[in-house]
């Protein structure tokens, strides 16, 4: 089962359609099984029984999810595959102990290959659709696979499969999401 | 409170429905009335009657001319959405499904102006979209066409069963939109549940010419709806 986590700071229907329910598509047409919740109930019964966890965006200025980081404390511990969208990057980069800069980028974006993982392996990406407001450094316990002009929009962890998309592959870039979840 | 994006067409509105729906009140629909026939970003056919359709809805509407021209047309809807602010907005509403063009612009538009931006139709699947609207008693017809193989005969047909499986086997066979996001073609939404009344459509033509077409509506009226209808 994957388990999504909706990562809005107020609960609206509407932005679960938007952010969401795409990311639950993907896993539905790939006959994934899933489990949808809020960061805020999360429990290790969650995470112990799912295979992989997607961390979904939210709309831009709707941080709020970086001023809660001990709730996803978890993240340091779990050992199963993990992709985090915009927040769900951020707050990945966070937990790891980045730290955050205003910087807004919204819509097609270039984007260029820094380096390589099997997670892109073979894939030709010229551009991301971006929608953040936010920007985070480097952990230093992560590598970066992709940068913009502005900093590292595609990370991952050294040595767990952990990653982190500053911007929207449910959009662009699909396939990043079918292969994290086909694996 | 949000303020909708609304062309009259089948998503704008459908997006409405979504978000009162929701639980979210709509203070006002917002038209940028286009004097280019292609403009970059806006619905255009029979763009006219948005007022009799927020009649109809009794939400009123903020509508704003616009030359069409690329990145003008931006700032016409930053005038407009600035006007709409009067109604105590928050946010603004598009029917945007998967046009990254259209999307990232009017997100632009909103986040300068300190606008919460809602787009509850993103990214769905195109096929299962216009089967939800149909399900969910709207009445639509095909007011516009701009793509083969779509000819004169498809303006003025109504978005039901029928035409959505002929909409899904040329979106396989010719590689169409099965929702039109491309501008394969444009529609008007003439009754819905949101509707008090009807907009009843006394005399229209069919203009087709090289390839694309638009219905244009020569006279219409609102109609009030039986008390089945009103249901």
């Amino acid at each position: 089962m994957i388990l999504i986590i909706d990562m809005y700071g107020k609960k609206d229907a509407l932005r679960y359609m938007e952010f969401v329910k795409p990311i639950e598509r993907i896993a539905k047409s790939l006959g994934k099984q899933f489990l949808t919740k809020h960061f805020s109930s999360v429990t290790f019964d969650d995470l112990e029984y799912s295979e992989k966890v997607i961390m979904c965006g939210t709309p831009l200025g709707d941080t709020a999810y970086l001023s809660h980081e001990l709730e996803f404390s978890w993240l340091q511990m779990i050992d199963k595959p993990v992709l985090g969208v915009c927040a769900g990057m951020q707050t990945i980069a966070k937990v790891f102990g980045a730290h955050e800069e205003k910087c807004t980028e919204l819509g097609k974006t270039e984007a260029q290959f820094t380096g390589k993982d099997a997670l892109i392996d073979g894939l030709e990406i010229k551009h991301v659709y971006c929608l953040h407001s936010v920007k985070m450094s480097l952990p230093e316990e992560f590598i970066e696979l992709l940068k913009t002009q502005n900093g590292p929009h595609l990370i991952r962890h050294k040595t767990k499969p952990i990653y982190g998309a500053l911007f929207h592959p449910e959009v662009m870039n699909r396939e990043i999401i079918e292969r994290f979840l086909a694996e | 409170m949000l303020a909708a994006l609304f062309s009259g067409g089948k998503d704008s509105t459908y997006a409405v429905y979504i978000a009162i729906r929701a639980g979210h009140k709509i203070g006002c629909l917002v038209s940028v009335i286009p004097e280019n026939k292609e403009s970059y970003l806006f619905h255009t056919p029979n763009i006219s009657l948005v007022g009799k359709l927020s009649e109809a809805m009794e939400i009123p509407l903020v509508k704003m001319s616009s030359y069409g021209e690329r990145d003008k047309e931006l700032n016409d809807l930053k005038n407009a959405l600035k006007e709409a602010k009067a109604f105590g907005i928050t946010g603004v509403l598009t029917g945007a499904i998967s046009s990254v063009y259209q999307a990232s612009r009017i997100q632009r538009v909103c986040f300068e102006l300190g606008l919460e931006c809602f787009n509850p139709l993103w990214l769905r699947n195109e096929q299962e979209h216009i089967e939800e609207i149909i399900r969910n008693d709207f009445h639509v017809i095909f007011t516009g066409v701009s793509a083969h193989p779509f000819d004169k005969s498809w303006l003025g047909r109504s978005l039901n069963a029928l035409t959505a499986r002929e909409l899904g086997e040329l979106s396989r066979s010719h590689g169409i939109n099965a929702a039109g996001e491309g501008g394969e073609y444009e529609t008007l939404v003439v009754d819905c549940p949101l509707y008090k009344k009807r907009l009843f459509i006394h005399s229209s033509e069919r203009v087709f010419k090289e390839g694309a077409g638009v219905l244009e509506i020569k006279e219409c009226e609102l109609i009030p709806k039986s008390r089945e209808e009103a249901k």
